[in-house]
């Protein structure tokens, strides 16, 4: 059996949840990483066999890659991409995809232009609890949505800024509007408001400390998206939907439906972040391409967040083009 | 698949940098060390010379040998500095089914009747023995149990072209005053005691010249306090580690290494690549490397005899000259990089034709 040689740009805590998954893949090998963290790149390399680069050039040196993942902070998008698609190659990148949505606009035509196989780690898409979900929903539409994302302040240093991050709305809750989208459909207008608390034992932290967003999808239902960063625990990270006789709560762990017969909620099995690189490498393959987000559509994703994060900086709300 | 168990792969690690990448256009080489914080700085190096690089944990052997028939090495390469060292390794790549080659890097020196049976119980999985220097080959050909050894003399790439200023500046150094460099770890092996120990009388006729030591090791502490003991601080210098060799090399005016002991000193080989004079013990390795007609050998841990001929050696310009000369056309001659790979080369190429030619080594 011939293995899939992966490389990785970028190999931080994400990209250890992927190492992890990779590992166990008996089609896959892990050729090289590359990271500026040198000994990073040489601590992966290490429990692998592998070799470890400075930089994304070196590890693009190697011609034998069949594919590579770009697991960097938000901030660092462009250049790996660029050199990946002129070495006509697979990806799959983390969210979100950029900071700047002309950059991902750019880089997505590019990935058209090369028919590129891509894919973005919008993972919750995975999980088989939004599969019953998807399932339910198509019956009963849903016509009101609320997303969470009520947390802590990650430790990097990278997240607290605007300039690097994004912020919240644009790093972390993409992830339920991502899902929201997933599951009903895409977005036509956005409003937003952000505010910003300071914190003693944040300093220098200038991304909004609270946000909320309100969105209208093309199906005609509503929605409301709160994001926090003041907590100092995990409180609720999830989508709640809401059709004729039904309210359903998802999180990333479990589902419940309430159709008016008690709360019963199943908990998620198996692991959507498998199923995820699973399906990556088996469409680098050249067997059924299953992925579930691709560039293109992680880009709509990242319109809407983008989208989310101007309208609070200017007040007005933003109209989306529906045919996008 | 070259691996070391060694526990501070100085010289050794730098030997299978140097063979791995001299070997990488023909073979998919993958450098193995144990995953502890100097196994992986030597792994980082490995990896900065473009090596693929595998940490193994002591802890977890069989681990390593899963992973060995997993990737599909074609043979293992087990370096050892002192004769006790790479046993479970060998015995590892026996069990995963691979052919096992071992490079002894320095003289037989087991003394204890266990680890002398231990040694040659671990010579029945051994495909075949190299050994770096003449020494080293005939210091095990000498013992009973022991395997013929071939002989593959140690060869480093040239270094590359120092900058004579960086590291005098660095030190506060005037120019012409004379730099004597030693880069060996701190063990009693180097035996730096009798260095220090020739100073005063050095410094007697040259009271500019500057020691400089470069390395760290357990004998560390105890050096440095003798150098205190004697009042030296302003005539030896220590350096710790350092990854800036051609700079050091560059700014020497002269070598010194006081070994008891050596397999065939890359240190040595790297001051001849570049002409720098050599004031060294007569030594098996140590003379191997540099000829028994070198001008500045002495007797082994002899401070007075030393500090005679540092003086020698710092007093004639000229000789110190014609000697570093001669060193460089040595080094040219017999101790190359690509002579070595290609000597190992040919003895992989027996082993991937022999029986198990099914197991290719791949072209990375
Ligand atoms: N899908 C998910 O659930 C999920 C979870 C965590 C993080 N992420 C995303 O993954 C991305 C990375 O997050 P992380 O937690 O791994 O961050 P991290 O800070 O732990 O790691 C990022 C790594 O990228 C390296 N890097 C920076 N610029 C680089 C460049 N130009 N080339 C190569 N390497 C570079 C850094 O040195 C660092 O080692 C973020 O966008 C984050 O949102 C996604």
């Amino acid at each position: 059996m011939s293995k899939t040689r992966i490389g990785f740009i970028g190999v931080g805590g994400i990209a250890q949840r992927h190492l992890g998954v990779l590992e166990s893949l008996p089609d896959v090998e892990l050729a090289g990483f590359a990271d500026p963290d040198f000994n990073r790149a040489v601590d992966a390399a290490s429990r692998y066999g592998a070799k470890a680069y400075g930089d994304h050039d070196g590890l693009l040196g190697d011609t034998s890659l069949d594919a590579v993942y770009i697991c960097i902070p938000p901030f660092a998008h462009g250049a790996a991409e660029r050199a990946v698609i002129a070495r006509g190659l697979p990806f799959f990148v983390e969210k979100p995809i950029s900071l700047e949505l002309s950059l991902a606009e750019t880089l997505a035509s590019e990935v058209a232009a090369a028919g590129l196989i891509t894919a973005v780690g919008y993972h919750w898409r995975y999980l088989d609890t939004v599969d019953e979900a998807k399932r339910i929903l198509a019956d009963r539409p849903a016509q009101m949505l609320s997303g969470y994302w009520l947390d802590q302040t990650p430790p990097p240093q990278w997240w607290w800024h605007a300039d690097k991050s994004g912020g919240q709305m644009v790093e972390q809750t993409t992830h339920i509007l991502d899902l929201a989208r997933y599951l009903v459909g895409d977005v036509v207008s956005v409003y937003g408001l952000a505010g910003h608390t300071q914190r003693p034992d944040f300093p220098g932290l200038d991304v909004p400390t609270v946000s909320t967003a309100s969105l209208k999808f093309s199906s005609g239902a509503i929605a409301n998206f709160s994001s926090t960063c003041l907590l100092r625990w995990g409180h609720r990270v999830g989508l709640h939907l809401f059709g004729d006789g039904i309210a359903m709560e998802l999180t990333d762990h479990d589902i419940m439906v309430d159709i008016g017969a008690g709360r019963p909620v199943r908990h998620a099995e198996g692991d959507p972040v498998w199923r995820e690189d699973r399906d990556f490498i088996d469409a680098v393959r050249g067997e059924t391409n299953r992925i579930r987000c691709s560039y293109g559509e992680a880009l709509k994703t990242h319109r809407v967040a983008l989208a989310i994060t101007e309208s609070a900086r200017t007040g007005q709300a933003v109209f989306l083009q529906a045919a996008e | 698949m070259l691996a070391t168990d060694s526990l501070e792969p100085s010289g050794l690690g730098e030997h299978m940098i140097v063979l791995g990448q001299s070997l990488v256009h023909q073979y998919d080489i993958v450098i193995a060390c144990q995953n502890d914080e100097n196994g992986i700085a030597f792994l980082a190096r490995a990896a900065k010379a473009g090596l693929r690089i595998i940490a193994f944990s002591l802890d977890d052997l069989p681990g390593f040998g899963r992973w060995l028939k997993a990737a599909g090495a074609a043979f293992l390469h087990v370096h050892a500095g002192i004769g006790w060292e790479g046993h479970e390794l060998v015995r590892l790549g026996k069990a995963a089914g691979l052919p096992v080659l071992r490079t002894e890097h320095l003289p037989y020196l087991l003394t204890s009747p266990v680890q002398q049976a231990e040694y040659a119980a671990m010579l029945l999985s051994v495909d075949r023995v190299i050994g770096v220097s003449q020494g080293v080959a005939e210091s095990y050909a000498a013992r009973p149990n022991t395997a013929r050894m071939k002989m593959i003399a140690n060869g480093i790439a040239t270094p590359s072209c120092g900058n004579r200023q960086a590291v005098r500046s660095e030190l506060g150094l005037r120019d012409d005053a004379p730099l004597l460099l030693t880069v060996a770890r701190f063990t009693q092996q180097k035996d730096h005691a009798s260095l220090v120990a020739a100073v005063p009388q050095v410094l007697l006729q040259h009271p500019d010249a500057r020691f400089v030591f470069v390395g760290d090791g357990p004998e560390q502490d105890r050096i440095e306090q003798m150098v205190r003991e004697q009042g030296l601080e302003q005539s030896v210098t220590f350096l710790g580690r350092r990854f800036d060799v051609p700079d050091l090399l560059a700014a020497a005016d002269i070598f010194v290494l006081p070994s008891l002991f050596e397999g065939l000193p890359l240190v040595l080989l790297e001051a001849m690549a570049v002409g720098l004079p050599i004031v060294a013990t007569a030594i098996d390795g140590t003379v191997e490397a540099i000829g028994k007609d070198h001008p500045f050998l002495v007797t082994p841990g002899d401070p007075m005899l030393l500090a005679s001929i540092i003086g020698i050696a710092l007093g004639d310009r000229e000789a110190a000259k014609a000697a570093g000369d001669a060193g460089k056309t040595r080094f040219i001659h017999q101790f190359q990089a690509d002579r070595m790979a290609m000597q190992t080369a040919a003895l992989y190429a027996g082993f991937l034709a022999g029986p198990s030619h099914t197991l290719q080594a791949r072209n990375s």
